[in-house]
């Protein structure tokens, strides 16, 4: 997230800043009113990077927090203990969660995104 | 505001280039231009006249007020690139409109400053649309819409015609001429063309390697 952020704010020409800042508006308004919303695709991009890698994350949790019904049970631990113990039903509506929630963020992140359109050539 | 624009000794060093000890004392009002080639340090002198960099040395006085510490914000010179860095994501009226956020204006008044500076410029057909869909010469027009409607005491306008065609670029020439009347602030232009400095310039200064 903060490497994509860090590359997003370089990619801003800092030149708008300083005319932002010549027509008013100090350090942090300027980033605000002018570098924000132009880096707004990538955070979005970066915030759901890293609910995703948070949402199917597996390992971490099996080695930290053990694979436990009711109590350390995320989607993917939910998934395996589904499928571990040969139930498949729980099985398919946990995996199908999981897809939903993968098409819902998508979804989102079409309607909340700059559209292609909009930015101006080479943003 | 009339008031005269001097810099005192102003030198800066930036990595390997450095500008020496700038001295020059701007009449209230007048069109100075500022000629020189490319990696003079032209933008680098605008840039601290803004207040965007501070001079490792020198003074710089905007009528008797010491300016030089001054952040840009307090200035509120004007400033216009050679490529308009127009903000990409309002449209042309939000893009004018941006300087007058802390105006005392109410929005209707603030609509009325808009619609009047737009009329100036000839630019009045473009106010809903998107910068990136503007020609060069539109979007030089909205670049100086945006620094003229906070009647700036100063308007610096860094080499505004180099990325225009030879036709624009003689329309855009006359305006400039023409605004300086009607605003009649101080206009600090640079460029590398001698005929533009020539026919713009009331006065014209040489930067050469930073001299």
């Amino acid at each position: 997230m903060i490497t994509v952020l860090q590359a997003a704010i370089e990619g801003v020409d800092v030149r708008m800043e300083y005319v932002a800042r010549t027509l008013g508006c100090s350090p942090f308004q300027a980033f605000c009113r002018v570098t924000l919303p132009l880096i707004r695709n990538q955070i979005l991009a970066g915030l759901i990077l890293t609910w995703g890698k948070a949402l199917g994350e597996f390992g971490a949790v099996l080695m930290l927090a053990g694979a436990t019904r009711f109590r350390t049970e995320t989607l993917p631990i939910a998934i395996f203990l589904n499928m571990s113990t040969g139930d498949m039903e729980a099985l398919m509506v946990s995996a199908t969660i999981l897809i939903l929630i993968a098409f819902i963020t998508l979804g989102a992140f079409e309607r909340l995104g700059i559209k292609m359109y909009q930015r101006a050539p080479g943003l | 505001m009339k008031v005269k624009l001097t810099l005192e000794g102003i030198a800066k060093k930036l990595g390997d280039f450095s500008l020496k000890e700038i001295s020059l004392e701007v009449k209230p009002g007048e069109y100075f231009v500022i000629l020189g080639p490319s990696g003079a340090g032209k933008t680098v002198l605008l840039e601290i006249l803004a207040g965007i960099y501070p001079p490792d040395q020198g003074k710089i006085w905007l009528g008797e007020r010491d300016i030089t510490h001054w952040p840009p914000e307090k200035r509120r010179f004007g400033f216009v690139y050679q490529d308009h860095a127009l903000f990409p994501h309002p449209t042309v009226e939000g893009n004018i409109r941006f300087g007058l956020r802390d105006s005392r204006l109410n929005p209707l008044q603030r609509k009325q400053e808009i619609r009047e500076t737009a009329d100036l410029l000839g630019i009045a057909h473009l106010l809903s649309r998107q910068p990136h869909t503007l020609s060069g010469g539109e979007s030089q027009r909205v670049a100086l819409a945006r620094a003229l409607i906070t009647r700036p005491p100063v308007l610096l306008l860094d080499e505004p015609l180099s990325s225009l065609d030879p036709p624009t670029r003689e329309i855009l020439q006359q305006e400039l001429k023409r605004l300086h009347l009607i605003f009649g602030s101080i206009f600090i232009h640079v460029t590398h063309d001698f005929e533009e400095a020539f026919f713009l310039g009331e006065r014209i200064g040489v930067l050469m390697g930073g001299n």
